[in-house]
């Protein structure tokens, strides 16, 4: 009368072995789930009552307990219909597996039997490997995904009489093989490029410093000057990833429910671009059953924050951390959650609240009192992790409709390629990848200016009324300059282009 | 306390009269000229039953006299007013100027109606010889804060005071001017002394107190209300000799100012600007009605049997200053030789920042026009301009735009 199967739970990332008990006493007729299920999972009994009789089978007119173990961890989602709707079915003998603890069992169940898609798959997969499983029932639409994990056998499958069938070695189902290599090939995207953005010389150039040397941007600039539009096209000028890397943004959207039914991978970087209005839970990640927020989305690719002086005071303060760290922990009561976000910001601004201040075509129309209470949107600490501060002008006629001969994304990435392997050859020995995360025993280290450069800097730091903060900056993203040039110290003009992309307190931010 | 009372019975009968609702210096001064005597003007308006007094937002005011009452009306609350008043000018060290004291300016004196009380902190008011006034646009671009500045200097290196109203934009940049040369600057406030307004102005402040004068004819306490700023005008233009106006948009409060001064038979001059900028409407607009159009200080000096009497040595002078200046600036040299010649330095400098260079005009130019025109690509034009910026012979503008620098030799 008792049935035991085993399926997998998700927590936080990463999933966990859950086993399903289903016992069956004479008693009157009722169905009752103990295991702290959640309100989907509590609905179940219904699915799985109708699923079983659609499925043309028999539902016990019994006392039926589920017990999902353990016991003290919380379950969530429809994930676990499938291995309750078998353990109903093994518990009264309409059907008999041999090794039932081979398998591991995940999938929701439709009212008529069928099977539909669940969240996490490649995080169960890689459960059910660690488990040492040999199968992993899953089903169909998240079959690719779970097949990533190549040390276990995926069987997808489409509805319940199909699983039966299978279990009682009725049909057979090929386990599920895929081409790694060729799913994992980028599909290069045309449809967006850097040679749609005409002129903007310099703030293309701003971006392509930006990535290869992992520094934050921020983008000033009137309303229209398309913003937004060359921030969209960052992520094509981003390296590709590495496998371990789209595992990681695939585990992230998988949990998240993001994947789509025709992408079953993310090989393209991610770029989030969240409306001001995010909470900043929504922006962090949190929540009753704690869910990665819009930053871990963005791991691995760019968080776009567009407006950023409209976003909520303590959504853009929460952002400090996880800039810093690369991650995010999570504590609520039960436990804490570690996500990662490791993401490049891209920030975008109006310099005034009208948003033509610094434009030649339109006069500003804000008070001196309005502007200064604009910039103060933005916190000094915030603004500290922002190396690269770029003026985005609008504009004018010819250039929109002229056609000069713009770069494409790829020339650009070939040389922001060049300039990431270099940095990645010096940091070998620090715990950072780029020249972005260096801190001020790193920049002493690495960033060593000849004579000429150091003059000119002295020199900017006394005309300009550089601080402390905005010296780490220039040399930060001097060195990079100096690796996109290939050279090994930092020169004069490599020095003075920096200084172009410094933060000018007084005008901006 | 009552010491004090004795020695400002003067000033505190004029506090209290200037207090009284509805009260200006026009019917002061009627007053005066019927009664001939302060304490009978202050009985005459006393017995008037209807008695109200101004100057409520009074907020730091330590005696909170009104904290109930947004008005006071009767006898022995304005007499606490003027006692907390004596107390706090004591305390700033301010000190009060009646429309009778000697030292009161002259050129103010003989206007129309002059505030029959000043307020001032810093000792140029007293010794005031001649004052030209130079005001402008509180928006006011790098052109007109960089002539203000220049004309402000070299008017008071001749001994001129400078007089303006310690707004931001041109006004500042005129007292800054000023400051340090033997003319000095005075600043006249549209609020009680006790105020710095605007804030960020804070340093000018402690330095106007010390090296020049800031005076207003507002007690402690009155805040920066829109409607005090004409009369300020009116004082500004009265002191002084003739009003320079230095960008002042379509409706500008300088435009204000230069009205002020027509009617009370002062100069008015205009510094011209690009017709594309509109800061610049109101000063063309006053040179088309005939304002005197300026170009250096010499346009201003001839207008004035100015007693000037260092102008002779003035050119020598300067000749001197600036050899000192560069012997100054040669001592603490980083690299790249200062010098106030912009021609040497543009002879120096190397091919391609010469080609850059003569690119540039007065008009800002975006980054990347610049790139386009000089046919570089913009890595190399932003290591180049930055240099440029350094070596102080362009402008960097608001949008990563650059302009050739404003250097005239005035």
């Amino acid at each position: 009368m008792l049935a035991k199967l085993d399926s997998s739970g998700i927590f936080g990332l990463d999933a966990f072995k859950v086993e399903v008990e289903v016992f069956l006493t004479k008693s009157l007729p009722s169905m009752h789930i103990v295991g702290l299920p959640d309100k989907a999972v509590n609905e179940s009994k219904e699915r799985v009552r109708a699923g079983i009789s659609s499925s043309e089978f028999h539902f016990p007119l019994e006392r039926i307990t589920v017990n999902l173990a353990p016991a003290d961890l919380k379950k969530e989602g429809p994930a676990f219909d499938l291995p309750i709707a078998l353990g109903v079915l093994l518990a009264t003998k309409q059907l008999t597996v041999d090794n039932i603890e081979k398998y591991m069992f995940v999938g929701e169940l439709s009212l008529n039997g069928d099977i539909k898609r669940v969240k996490g798959a490649l995080s169960m997969a890689i459960n059910c490997k660690n488990e040492g499983k040999e199968y992993l029932i899953v089903p169909k639409e998240n079959a690719i995904e779970a097949a990533m994990i190549s040390e276990i056998k995926v069987i997808p499958v489409e509805n319940l009489n199909q699983v039966v069938d299978f279990l009682s070695n009725k049909i057979d189902i090929k386990p599920l093989n895929i081409d790694r290599k060729s799913l994992l090939k980028r599909i290069p995207r045309d449809d967006i490029d850097f040679r749609d953005v005409s002129g903007q010389f310099q703030v293309k150039r701003a971006l392509e410093i930006a990535v290869a040397g992992g520094h934050n941007v921020i983008l000033t600039g009137p309303p229209g000057a398309g913003k937004s539009m060359l921030a969209k096209r960052i992520p094509t000028i981003i390296s590709e990833m590495t496998f371990d890397e789209i595992m990681e943004v695939t585990k992230i959207y998988s949990i998240s429910g993001l994947l789509s039914s025709n992408s079953h991978l993310m090989k393209n970087r991610p770029f989030r671009s969240p409306h001001h209005t995010i909470t900043d839970i929504g922006l962090i990640g949190g929540g009753n059953y704690p869910k990665p927020g819009e930053i871990s989305l963005a791991h691995n690719g760019v968080l776009f924050l567009d407006e950023i002086p409209q976003f909520g005071r303590n959504a853009l303060e929460s952002l400090r951390q996880p800039m810093e760290d690369g991650k995010v922990i999570i504590s609520r009561n039960k436990a804490s959650f570690k996500f990662p976000s490791k993401f490049m910001l891209i920030a975008s601004a109006n310099p005034c609240p009208c948003g033509f201040l610094g434009d030649s075509f339109n006069k500003c129309r804000c008070s001196h009192y309005q502007i200064s209470n604009y910039k103060k949107r933005l916190s000094g600490p915030l603004l500290d992790r922002i190396d690269i501060h770029v003026f985005v002008p609008r504009l004018s006629k010819e250039d929109l409709t002229g056609d000069s001969d713009n770069e494409s994304s790829i020339d650009i990435r070939k040389r922001v390629q060049k300039a990431r392997a270099v940095q990645i050859k010096r940091f070998s020995k620090d715990a950072i990848s780029c020249n972005a995360y260096m801190n001020t025993k790193h920049v002493s280290k690495y960033c060593k200016l000849d004579e000429d450069a150091k003059r000119l800097l002295e020199m900017a730091i006394e005309k300009m009324g550089i601080s402390g903060r905005g010296y780490y900056r220039i040399l930060k993203v001097s060195r990079t300059i100096a690796d996109l040039d290939k050279s090994e110290d930092i020169k004069i003009n490599h020095i003075s282009e920096a200084i172009q992309y410094r933060v000018s307190d007084k005008k901006y931010f | 306390m009552n010491n004090l009372i004795k020695i400002y019975e003067k000033e505190i009968l004029v506090m209290k009269i200037m207090a009284v609702k509805g009260m200006t210096p026009r019917k002061f001064y009627l007053l005066y000229k019927e009664f001939g005597n302060l304490t009978k003007i202050w009985n005459f308006v006393r017995k008037n039953n209807q008695l109200e007094f101004k100057f409520k937002n009074d907020q730091n005011n330590e005696l909170n006299i009104h904290n109930t009452k947004n008005s006071f009306s009767d006898k022995y609350n304005i007499d606490i007013w003027v006692k907390s008043q004596i107390i706090r000018l004591k305390k700033m060290s301010a000190k009060i100027m009646l429309f009778d004291d000697v030292n009161y300016p002259t050129l103010l004196k003989e206007s129309y109606s002059p505030p029959p009380i000043l307020y001032y902190m810093g000792e140029k008011l007293t010794n005031l010889s001649q004052a030209i006034s130079i005001v402008g646009s509180r928006r006011a671009t790098k052109y007109g804060k960089s002539t203000a500045y220049q004309l402000a200097n070299q008017l008071s290196s001749l001994g001129i005071t400078i007089v303006s109203g310690f707004a931001r934009g041109i006004d500042s940049a005129a007292h800054i001017g000023a400051k340090d040369e033997i003319g000095g600057t005075i600043a006249i406030f549209g609020n009680g002394l006790d105020i710095c307004y605007p804030k960020e102005n804070k340093d000018l402040y402690k330095e106007l107190i010390g090296k020049g004068s800031i005076v207003s004819e507002f007690p402690l306490g009155t805040p920066p209300e829109r409607l005090n700023f004409p009369r300020r005008n009116r004082l500004i233009s009265g002191i002084s000799y003739g009003v320079v106006i230095v960008e002042a948009g379509e409706r500008s409060g300088a435009l204000i100012t230069a009205n002020f001064a027509l009617e009370q038979g002062r100069e008015v001059f205009a510094v011209p600007g690009a017709i594309f900028n509109e800061n610049s409407i109101g000063v063309n607009r006053l040179i088309q009605d005939g304002a005197k159009l300026v170009t250096s200080v010499d346009d201003i000096l001839e207008e004035f049997g100015l007693e000037i009497k260092n102008i002779k040595d003035y050119k020598e002078r300067k000749r001197r200053k600036s050899k000192e200046e560069i012997r100054k600036e040669t001592k603490k040299e980083t690299g790249y030789k200062k010098s106030l010649n912009i021609d040497s330095l543009i002879k120096n400098l190397k091919n391609e920042e010469k080609k850059v260079y003569f690119i540039l005009d007065d008009f800002p130019q975006h980054i990347d026009e610049i790139a386009k025109k000089c046919n570089l690509d913009v890595a190399r034009i932003g290591d180049i301009l930055t240099l440029l910026e350094l070596k102080d012979i362009i402008n960097h503008h608001s949008g990563n735009r650059y302009s050739t620098k404003f250097i005239k030799d005035i």
